[in-house]
């Protein structure tokens, strides 16, 4: 439907992106409402993890039972995420493919390795790894799937919005940390993820140990920071090292 | 894109039949077509909370909301609030404890507290602190609102 309704289409969810970029001149010829499509707002417990369609609400997700037991972390942040009427209208797909820089969602599939299911044209469902997906308006994003569980640790640190905002995500095996991710927001154009070097797993409580060589090591292969009316790059570049090395050592 | 969208949609317990351009936004539609000027237009981009209206009670900025968004839906504006001309609990809280000065915050915030406190019946002052940390009001400082709303809650439990 959205192809046939030519390139000024766009796909709106919660819509409140769509109305507030119509009203700064995006030229919009067709409107493609999800707001009443079946089905892509359920959140439920899938073989790897959560499956989270992406129509469901910020609010949603802030207070599902499942994601509270799955995803501790994020039911405990999402509630100070935006403002209560955003959590009611937006959308976790809409907050992903908005590509806004600072939009927590996007950061926090990021962090978590999750991956992005995306209807295309000939009807067959894509299955992306978020790190490599990319935010193309072309095809219509229907659902996210998160590893959770005992499988996944995330560690949030919003203390500096809009400077920048770092999520942590550890993946666990028998007990130790194999490998991880950092994602940031508000650092970069669009919201960036890096992985963590870990040289061999890890019991949780010597992550603080490796902390500081985590955290210079990560820092120093970042691409430049934005460098903006809130902060330097050089201010933002230090603030990613100082705010990773504490979510390692937490 | 169609020049008009036709919705059927009630608004403080009264259905309209309404004929709009999908372009034009909730609160347009209900300060311009239907007079009900309690929704204010501040920031215009969803993040001041003066436009807040309840749409199926649920607290949302009219400004950022599509009005064919409301095909079949229920709106709730600060002018559906009273009835018979008694004002809600909410209201009348915000009255006693002097919670508002000039007023243009004053109808989103109470929609907003509506909507807390049917979600929350004895909220603690950091959950209306949350809930409203996003109703920017310039005159009062926030603590006689925050006092209002404990008070909208004894009484609502009362």
């Amino acid at each position: 439907m959205k192809a046939a309704s030519g390139p000024g289409a766009v796909y709106m969810a919660g819509g409140i992106d769509v109305a507030n970029r119509m009203k700064s001149g995006l030229p919009v010829t067709d409107v493609v409402h999800l707001g009443r499509v079946a089905g892509l707002d359920k959140i439920a417990e899938a073989e790897d993890g959560l499956l989270l369609g992406a129509l469901v609400t910020h609010d949603q997700l802030a207070t599902s039972p499942l994601v509270r037991s799955r995803l501790p972390a994020l039911a405990q942040t999402w509630p100070d995420v935006a403002n209560i009427r955003i959590r009611c209208k937006g959308t976790i797909g809409g907050n992903i493919m908005a590509g806004e820089p600072a939009y927590d969602f996007a950061i926090a599939v990021l962090a978590a390795g999750g991956r992005l299911h995306f209807l295309i044209a000939d009807g067959s469902i894509r299955i992306v790894s978020a790190a490599q997906a990319g935010v193309t308006r072309d095809v219509l994003l229907t659902a996210i799937s998160m590893p959770s569980g005992s499988a996944l640790k995330l560690v949030f640190d919003r203390s500096l919005r809009p400077i920048v905002t770092l999520v942590m995500g550890l993946d666990f095996a028998d007990g130790r940390v194999t490998g991880g991710r950092v994602a940031l927001g508000g650092a970069y154009a669009t919201p960036l993820a890096a992985s963590l070097p870990f040289h061999e797993p890890l019991p949780p409580g010597e992550l603080a140990h490796h902390a500081e060589r985590i955290a210079e090591e990560v820092t120093a292969g970042l691409p430049t920071p934005l460098g903006d009316h809130h902060a330097t790059s050089a201010y933002r570049r230090r603030m990613i090292a100082i705010l990773l090395r504490r979510c390692l050592s937490a | 894109m169609t020049d008009t969208v036709e919705i059927a949609v009630t608004i403080n317990g009264r259905g309209h039949r309404l004929v709009v351009s999908p372009r034009r936004v909730l609160a347009d539609v209900l300060r311009e077509d239907l007079q009900l000027l309690g929704c204010k237009i501040g920031c215009d981009q969803a993040v001041c909370g003066a436009c807040t209206v309840l749409v199926d009670d649920v607290p949302v900025t009219a400004c950022t909301t599509f009005a064919f968004e409301l095909d079949g839906k229920a709106v709730t504006t600060i002018e559906g609030l009273a009835e018979g001309g008694r004002l809600d609990p909410v209201q009348r809280a915000f009255l006693e404890h002097g919670a508002f000065q000039c007023g243009f915050c004053t109808p989103g915030m109470i929609l907003s507290v509506k909507a807390l406190l049917a979600r929350h019946p004895e909220p603690d002052e950091a959950l209306i602190r949350q809930w409203l940390n996003a109703n920017i009001c310039r005159c009062t400082g926030y603590q006689m609102i925050v006092e209002a709303v404990r008070a909208a809650a004894r009484t609502s439990a009362s």
